[in-house]
Order: structure tokens, then sequence, then C-alpha cells
């Protein structure tokens, strides 16, 4: 009976969490899109999404704010569950797109496509190409390099990502410092723009992150099993390798979807993940889906707050205020709840 | 009688003879058009003259200046216009005719010796030793006043060279700057005639907008968006471009205080914001990579608004600032100032077209009159 209570409360736990997600991403997301230079009222964004109202207010809600909001949600879903699956495959909290390098190689392939630009092909094509391209290279790089014997220890996995990482961080940073003139557009894109984005990127990155997400939420109930060791994943009858790898190659097909249009933005796969394993605990089932809706309201919040609270001097990145805002809630969550972050 | 009319004819050979030389100086110094060398006619044109440049160095001519190195599209275009072309011995990057468009430098000697302002320190050397008959002790560099050019200038300074900074704010101290490389190359006279047609281009566009009844609301709204390394901003109160901007007839909506709570110093651009300040024209920072269409197609205009690129000369201090204005005056009243030169030539396409139409329409007409006839 005890039991059967604790999984109901458990249950009640997640179905109120994806109702408060839910609305909280609905509240978000009608607050930057109702965000403009002079704010629209809720109404005026809701009737101009359905296409009455001014043309302004249609402009505005359609045609630059309703991209930028699909992409937040996309990138902020996309960088959530990949977080959370990272965390898991590795068991380790600190596991995450960057952690691994992924980001470092993303926007050394960003800086790259800006400091020697292709005459004949447009930024806005070679930058997310590139970023894509060299996020899948130090994937394959870090991977092949931890690998020993056929193994891919976890401990030399990360530290190999860290390496990997610093040293294309190191890149950038040297390719910053000779792009002369370009220099500010390569430091912007590594904090993060959503602001570039229209339809036709919304159209490609959408599904590259949903196809991924799909995926790694199908594993939920393996994940679960590698969470308490290899050895007991294979007790279990899970191909421990192949999930391992589809995972790896889906969180970074999903990461360089969501990197290669909007730059870099920090924290999000660190911070939703934990937060939601604080509160609902250590289940993969319910963490990688509420981890995209988690994402998808994190980093809609903080491009809201990105446009509103700085609103005289034009969009603050967002990158900057997913770090600002993310890192002190980290420490403060650790530092109260230390014991129930669900790796002990 | 006979003695008379010698005396009177003797008497007129000798005032010719006194005569013709003073007519021959003063047509010279009208029209310049004696072989002078530039240090000859310098010479006559020259006082001394003492600058204090950014770094707060006091820099002294006693002489004109025979060389000059270049570091600005304002410097490079104010010294052609001074007739001083062939004194420019080294220019910055963005003077070269590939990035500027400044077509006299396509062949220009100097076009071999463009360099990134940053490299202070070899052009400094460059120049030092004597490059294109430059001599630190006669000539000068002229280069911007900005506070990450103290690097570069203190570089030159070090090893003797006069460096000369400006920084305009104004349309105004853009015509003193004039004023000032004149007097230090020795052109007193031909600064003074371009700061006057600068001052009078000035105040033409006004007066001939007040001559058309057009005064207040009835201006066009004209927003200059600035480039810089991928970030756009507009409102740029400050911006030398929003200043030529206003000279040429338009209003800023950025300055619009009660509109939008607070001028907009500089504000990095949200799209929204081009949007709801609703502007007839835009202009393009000439360092935006794309055209202005694809602008327009970014940036999800409404159909009605303009945009245009301005060329790398026509926002610069100077001279070629008249380009500019005159350029936007035509964009924003092209009924007034008459139609920009690619505006005409699309509306002789279109006439044309019209043309081929009308011609089309009327033989066949004249076929089917024809074949119904023939029936």
């Amino acid at each position: 009976m005890k039991s059967t209570g604790s999984v109901g409360r458990k249950r009640a736990k997640v179905l109120a969490a994806t109702v408060c997600l839910t609305g909280l991403l609905a509240l978000f997301v009608m607050l930057d899109l109702a965000q403009a230079f002079i704010n629209l009222s809720f109404q005026d964004a809701l009737f101009a999404l359905f296409g009455y109202g001014n043309e302004t207010h249609i402009i505005i809600v359609q045609k630059i704010n309703g991209p930028r909001v699909i992409m937040g949600c996309a990138v902020g879903a996309g960088l959530g569950i990949s977080g959370a699956v990272m965390q898991a495959i590795f068991r380790n909290p600190m596991a995450s797109p960057y952690i691994l390098g992924l980001s470092s190689g993303a926007a050394f392939g960003a800086a790259l496509a800006m400091s020697f630009p292709i005459s004949v092909i447009p930024l806005f094509v070679t930058v997310p190409v590139f970023a894509f391209i060299f996020c899948m290279v130090t994937m394959f790089l870090v991977y092949s390099i931890s690998r020993v014997g056929g193994r891919v220890p976890t401990e030399t996995l990360i530290l190999c990502g860290i390496a990997v990482g610093s040293l294309f961080s190191a890149l950038v940073s040297l390719l910053t410092y000779l792009a002369g003139d370009r220099m500010m557009g390569i430091v912007f894109w590594t904090m993060g723009d959503l602001s570039q984005n229209g339809w036709q990127n919304s159209m490609i990155v959408v599904p590259l992150i949903l196809a991924g997400s799909l995926i790694m939420v199908a594993r939920g109930r393996e994940l679960n099993a590698m969470m308490l060791g290899d050895a007991h994943a294979k007790d279990l009858g899970v191909d421990v390798k192949k999930v391992r790898l589809e995972m790896l190659i889906s969180s970074s097909l999903v990461t360089a979807a969501a990197v290669a249009f909007v730059g870099v933005i920090g924290f999000v796969g660190l911070v939703v993940p934990h937060i939601l394993r604080i509160i609902l605990g250590p289940d993969n089932r319910a963490i990688l889906p509420l981890s995209m809706l988690g994402g998808a309201a994190f980093v809609i919040l903080c491009d809201y707050l990105s446009r509103a609270l700085f609103a005289d001097l034009g969009i603050l990145p967002i990158g900057i205020l997913t770090s600002l805002i993310g890192a002190p809630y980290f420490i403060y969550l650790l530092r109260r709840r230390r014991h129930e972050v669900g790796w002990n | 009688m006979k003695k008379m009319t010698r005396t009177i004819i003797a008497l007129f050979v000798i005032a010719e003879m006194l005569l013709i030389p003073a007519a021959g100086v003063q047509d010279t110094t009208d029209f310049g058009a004696m072989d002078f060398s530039a240090a000859d006619f310098g010479a006559a044109d020259f006082t001394p003259v003492t600058v204090v440049n950014s770094v707060g160095t006091a820099v002294t001519f006693e002489e004109p200046a025979q060389k000059a190195a270049s570091l600005g599209i304002s410097f490079t275009t104010t010294l052609l216009a001074l007739e001083c072309g062939d004194s420019i011995v080294l220019i910055d990057q963005y003077s070269s005719d590939s990035n500027s468009g400044i077509t006299e430098l396509a062949s220009h000697p100097a076009s071999s010796h463009s360099y990134p302002v940053g490299n202070g320190e070899q052009i400094a050397q460059l120049l030092a030793d004597g490059m294109g008959g430059f001599d630190k002790t006669r000539d000068v560099v002229f280069i911007y006043g900005y506070a990450y050019h103290a690097d570069a200038i203190r570089s030159m300074e070090a090893l003797g060279l006069k460096v000369v900074t400006f920084y305009p704010a104004t349309y105004s101290e853009g015509v003193e700057m004039v004023t000032e490389i004149g007097a230090i190359m020795g052109k007193n006279s031909k600064a003074a005639e371009i700061t006057q047609e600068m001052k009078s281009a000035s105040a033409y566009y006004s007066q001939t907008l007040e001559e058309n009844g057009i005064a207040g609301d009835s201006r066009v709204k004209a927003v200059y968006v600035s480039y810089s390394g991928g970030n756009m901003r507009i409102g740029n109160i400050n911006s030398y471009s929003v200043i030529l901007l206003k000279i040429a007839g338009g209003v800023n909506p950025a300055d619009d205080a009660n509109m939008i709570g607070s001028a907009l110093i500089s504000y990095g651009i949200d799209d929204t914001a081009l949007i709801q300040l609703d502007p007839d024209v835009i202009f393009l920072d000439p360092n935006y990579s794309g055209t202005a269409e694809e602008f327009r197609a970014e940036k999800n205009l409404k159909d009605s608004v303009r945009v245009y690129k301005l060329s790398m000369i026509m926002n610069q201090y100077g001279p070629s600032s008249m380009d500019g204005i005159e350029y936007m005056a035509k964009a924003m009243y092209p009924d007034i100032f008459g139609y920009l030169d690619d505006e005409q030539a699309a509306d002789k396409a279109g006439n044309t077209l019209l043309y081929v139409l009308a011609v089309c329409a009327f033989l066949a007409i004249a076929a089917i009159a024809y074949t119904a006839l023939r029936r």
C-alpha cells in the first residue's frame, strides 16, 4: 500500500509539474510575443497572432516575435533534454553539452565562418553550417580519443571533453583577437542571440530538435537502468554501448541544431534537469520530457527579460542572462538541498 | 602733331610694359594656372600653424607639409578635394579604392601602401624611413582622434612624426577640419573655397524645403542604421550620419522623446523598433554586408519603407559629406531635389517596358483589324 501511495504521489507530482511548466511556458510565451520597442497589450498580441489588428502589430507578432519564440522554445527544449541525457549516461551531475566541449566546437565553427567569410555564400548560411559541422566533429573527436580498448570510460570522456572544449575555446579567442572589425560579431554570437531568426531557420531547427528529442525520450527506461551503473544496466538487458552511442549522437545533433542558429546559450542543460531532479527525483521517463518543457520556459523567460530589463540599451544577449540567472540559482539549490539532487 | 602722337604711343607702350606683368601675376594668383610646385604655391598660401592633437601633443608646422599619410577616408577625400592627391604617400585600409570606391586612388602610388591603423608601429617605421619622400620634420600624419588610436599615435610620435588628429562631432567641426588641413598643407585658398561650398550646401536644403512648404510633420522620417562588427544600432543621435540626415531635411524619429519616452542615444537594434518608429526612409551603414533589399527582407519592413545603403564616402567628415547630404535629400525628397541615378534608371527601364507594351498592343490591334478587314 505504501509503495502504491508513493507511486501515486510521484505521478501527482509529475502531473503538477507538467501543468505548472505548461502554464509558465504559456505565460512567458505571451509576454515575449507582446514584448516590443513599445510594448503591445496581451489582447493586441493575441489578436495579432491570429491576423487581426493593425499592420504593425501583425508584423511584430507574426514575423518578428513569433519565429523568435518558436526558436527559443525549440532551443530551450533541445538544450534541456540534451543536458538531462548527458547527465544520465555519464552518471555525472556536471555533464552537459558545454562540459563535453560541444558548444565550444560549435562556437569555433561559427567564429571560423565569420572570420573568413566565403564571398559567394552569405554569413547566415555559413555560420550555422560551420557551427553544426564543428559540433559533430567535436563529439566524434571526444568520443574517439576517450575510447580505450572498445570501452569509453565516463571519467575519460568528460576529461577529454574538457580538454577539447578548452582547445576550441582558445582557438575562438585567437580568431576573436585576429578578427579586427568582425570581433564584435563573434563575441555577440558566443553570448547567444535569438533575434536573427526567421521562420526559415525555425523550420530547419524545430524538426531536428524534435526528432532527436523523441529518440532520447523513448530511451527513458534504459537511461534509468544506466544510472545504476553499466553492470546493473547490462544485467537488466540494456545494450549499454549501443544506447550510449545513440544518446550521444542524438544529444549532439540536438545541441548542434540549437547552437548553430542562436549561438552559445549556457546553463540551460545543466540547471533545468537538476531543478527537476530535485523536485521530482531521478526518473528519466519524467525528467526528459519535462526538461524540454522547463528548458523552453527558461529560455523564453530569459529572452523576455533580456529585452525588457535593459530596454534603453536594446537587446541584451540572452546567454548572459541564462548564466546570470542560472548560476546563482543553481548554487542556491545545491547548498540548500544537496542531498536530494538524485545522484546519491 | 606727329611728335605728340609719338609721345602718346610711347607712353602707351610704357604703360603696357608696366601693366602686362602685373596682370600676369594677378591671373596666376586667381586661377593657379602657372606651373608652381606644391612648395611654391604652399609658401605663398601659408602661415605657420600649431595644433594640439588628441594625446595632448602640440604640433607646429613652420612650412607647409609636402607629404601626408592619410589614415582615414575623411582625410583622403579632403586631401583630394584640396588638390593634394600627389602629396599622399600612405593611406589606411578603408581609404583604398577597393574599400572606399574613391576612383582617384585606383592608380595612385599610395594604393599599394594601405595599412590597418592598428599597425601603428609599422606605419611609423615606414614614414620615419622616408617612404615616398616623407620628411618627418616637415610632413604630416592625419588620423582620427579616437581613444583606441592612442597607442598608434604614440608609436608615431615616438619616432618623431607630426601627428594631427581630428574627431569632429558636428558638421561645423567637419568644415573646420577642412580649413585646418588646408592650412597645414598650404592650401588656404582652396580650403576656403570648399568650406564656403559646404556651408552653402548646409543652408541650401533647409531653405529649399521651406520654399516648398515642407516643415514640421510634413518632413520625411528617416532612420540611420549603423552597423559595426555584426551589430546594428539605431538612434545614433550623435553620429555624423544622423547630422547629415537632418541637414538633408530628414527627421530622426528616434529623437522623438514624446513618442518613446526618451530620445535614443544609441540603441542596439530590436527589429520591432524599426517597425514601430515607422520611418519613411532608412539609410544603411555602408559597412552592412548585404544589400538594401536584403535588409528589407531580413527586417520584415513594411512595403512603404524605402531603404538606401550609403556609400563609404557619403558619411565622412569633409567635402564628401556634401555628396552624402545630396544623396539623402534626393532619396527623401525626389520631387524637389531630383531622383537618384539608379531610381532614374529604374524609372527609365519602367518607361521603356511601357513603350514596348504599348507598341505590342498597337501591333496586336492592327493585326486583328487587318485580319478582320481581309475577311
